[in-house]
Order: C-alpha cells, then structure tokens, then sequence
C-alpha cells in the first residue's frame, strides 16, 4: 500500500482545502503519475497525482476538508 | 457616460468610454497585445499554455490580457451538478452562454469591459506560497491602478460573487477578482493566476444574471450590489470630487 498524501508547503495553514473532485473511482486502476485528484484552496486549484501504479482506495470524499500532509486514499 | 478627460497616469486626454480598458492594459503590460477572442477557446487558451509550460524550460513569467464576449464562467465543481445542463440551456436562452475553467471559485461574468489578466509562472519543485503567487498578481494591478491615480488594496469583499482573500479592492468594493489553477509533471510546476477586472459596464447585470444562473443550480447566495465597482465608476467619482474642490476653489478665489 502506498499512502497518497495531500501536497505540503503550497498554501497557508490557515486555508481550508478541500478535495475539489476524484477523477477516478474508487476501485479504479490508475498509473503513477496520473492526475487523480484536485485539491481547491482560496479559489485555486491543485493536480493531486498518483504516487504509484494501482488500484485506488479512495479515503477521503469529495468536498471534504483536507490539511497539507494528510493521507486521503491509497493505491495497492 | 464621462467626455474626454486628462488623467493621472497619462499627459494625453482621452476618451473614457471608449480608451480606458486599452489604457489600463498598457499600465498592466506595456506591449502586451488584448487578445480578443470568445467562448471556451478563449478560456481554455490558459490551460493550453500551462501544457507548454510543463514541457518546456522556460521559468520567465508572462503575461497574457484578453477579452470575452458575453458568457457565464463557472467551474468544475459547478459543472457536476445535476442541474446544470439545464440551468447552462437556460442562461443561454437569456443571452449568456455558459463555459467552464479550470480555477476555482464559483461563477463569474466575461463581457466586453472586462478585463481578464493571466499571469504564468513556472519552475521546478516548490513554489512561493500561494499568497506570494497571489500577490505577484495583485501587485500588478495595485501599481497599475495607482498609476491611475487610484489607491487599491488586496482583500476579502463579503456580498460579491465568488469571493475570495485576493479580490483587487478600491476603498472596500472589488475590482477585480482573482482565481488561481496549477498543474504538476513530476518536479515540475506551471500555474496561472488569473485576474478578471471590472473595466466598465453594468455591474448590477452581472450580479443579477449570476444569482440567477445559481439559482437555477440551488445555489441560492444574496449578493449585495454595492460590492463591486468598476474603474470608470472610481474614476467619474473622482473626477466629480475634483470638478467639485475646483468649484470652491474657484469661489474663494472670487
């Protein structure tokens, strides 16, 4: 298992982040790589790549708050 | 509407209503031509260029300007609701077809006499915070609003659509709007922040037509029309304040 991590050191502590959207399905096979995710913060927008090549566990649900660092899925 | 004035930043006078969004541009970024263009190609020209950032190695910023035609912008998010095929087929029905960016937010107005400002910065590993990435566009507009003779600061603006901590303000009303969208290949980052400044126009229109379209997505937020101005509204305040000093200055002089 590889944990994906939300990127540290791109925005303030005192921004809320939240995962903006998946844009792949819990389940899914993805490449490393690959964009997976968008992390939105203070209006901007954030490519979350895949760390490995895998299935992907999907930990956190869309719209949901997120800090820099946090585990919010894995890939298998 | 004002007739033709001298200004601040600029010895010759000239027309406010049709020169001023050229003239701010050039305060923006001497020699930059406004691309003029409209839909979602125009829109999407900024992801287009972040692509070529990420394969290149040109870390220089650049500066793009240009200029919509009537339209809705919204954004991803927005674009999955259930409701927005519909409320899209609406909102066009009314005139104002609907695109989507890349960015974040919510939904915003591009119309002729705004301007939309896109700044791309580019590089390897990580890259200033994006308050300073914000603020490398900000400060841009502050100087080429103060070149105007008008005092701008950075900040958030409660009652305007998609509000944010970065608007461009002039005593309290936004500006401008910021958003900002960044993309990674490995090592490597590109992003655009993206800057759409009210120039001139009807901003009690904009205000209607985006809490109609919202409303039709069940997004149902008050927006207060005072929260916004545009250059030429700041500027034909100024010029009555200054017509009006002038006027008693005249009269102590007699």
């Amino acid at each position: 298992m590889t944990d994906i991590l939300v990127q540290t050191g791109l925005w303030e502590d005192t921004d809320t982040a939240v995962i903006g959207s998946w844009l792949y399905s819990d389940g899914d096979v993805v490449q490393a790589g690959a964009v997976i995710a968008e992390i939105m913060v203070e209006k901007s927008s954030f490519e979350l790549t895949a760390p490995a090549s895998g299935i992907l566990h999907i930990g956190a649900a869309e719209e949901s708050e997120v800090a820099a660092g946090q585990v919010v899925g894995r890939i298998s | 509407m004002q007739p033709v004035r001298s200004l601040a930043g600029f010895p010759e006078p000239f027309d406010l209503e049709t020169g001023l969004l050229e003239k701010i541009a050039a305060l923006i970024a001497p020699g930059v031509a406004i691309e003029r263009g409209e839909g979602q190609a125009i829109i999407s020209r900024d992801s287009e260029i972040l692509e070529q950032l990420l394969q290149g190695s040109n870390h220089e910023p650049a500066i793009r300007l240009w200029v919509n035609h009537q339209c809705l912008v919204t954004t991803a998010a927005v674009a999955r609701k259930k409701e927005f095929v519909e409320a899209c087929q609406q909102a066009e029905l009314w005139g104002w077809p609907v695109h989507v960016r890349a960015s974040g937010g919510s939904t915003i107005v591009h119309r002729p006499g705004i301007l939309n400002i896109s700044l791309f910065q580019s590089g390897e590993g990580l890259s200033s915070s994006l308050g300073a990435a914000y603020q490398s566009l900000t400060g841009i507009l502050v100087s080429a609003l103060g070149a105007l003779g008008i005092h701008a600061d950075t900040g958030p603006v409660p009652g305007c659509y998609c509000d944010g901590q970065y608007n461009v303000r002039v005593k309290g009303r936004r500006i401008a709007g910021t958003a900002c969208h960044r993309k990674n290949r490995g090592e490597r980052y590109a992003q655009v922040l993206h800057a759409a400044m009210l120039v001139s126009g009807d901003l009690q229109t904009d205000m209607d037509i985006v809490s109609r379209f919202e409303r039709l997505l069940g997004i149902d937020r008050c927006y207060a029309a005072d929260a916004c101005r545009s250059i030429e509204m700041v500027l034909a305040l100024d010029f009555d304040q200054i017509a009006a000093s002038q006027l008693a200055l005249d009269g102590e002089v007699e």
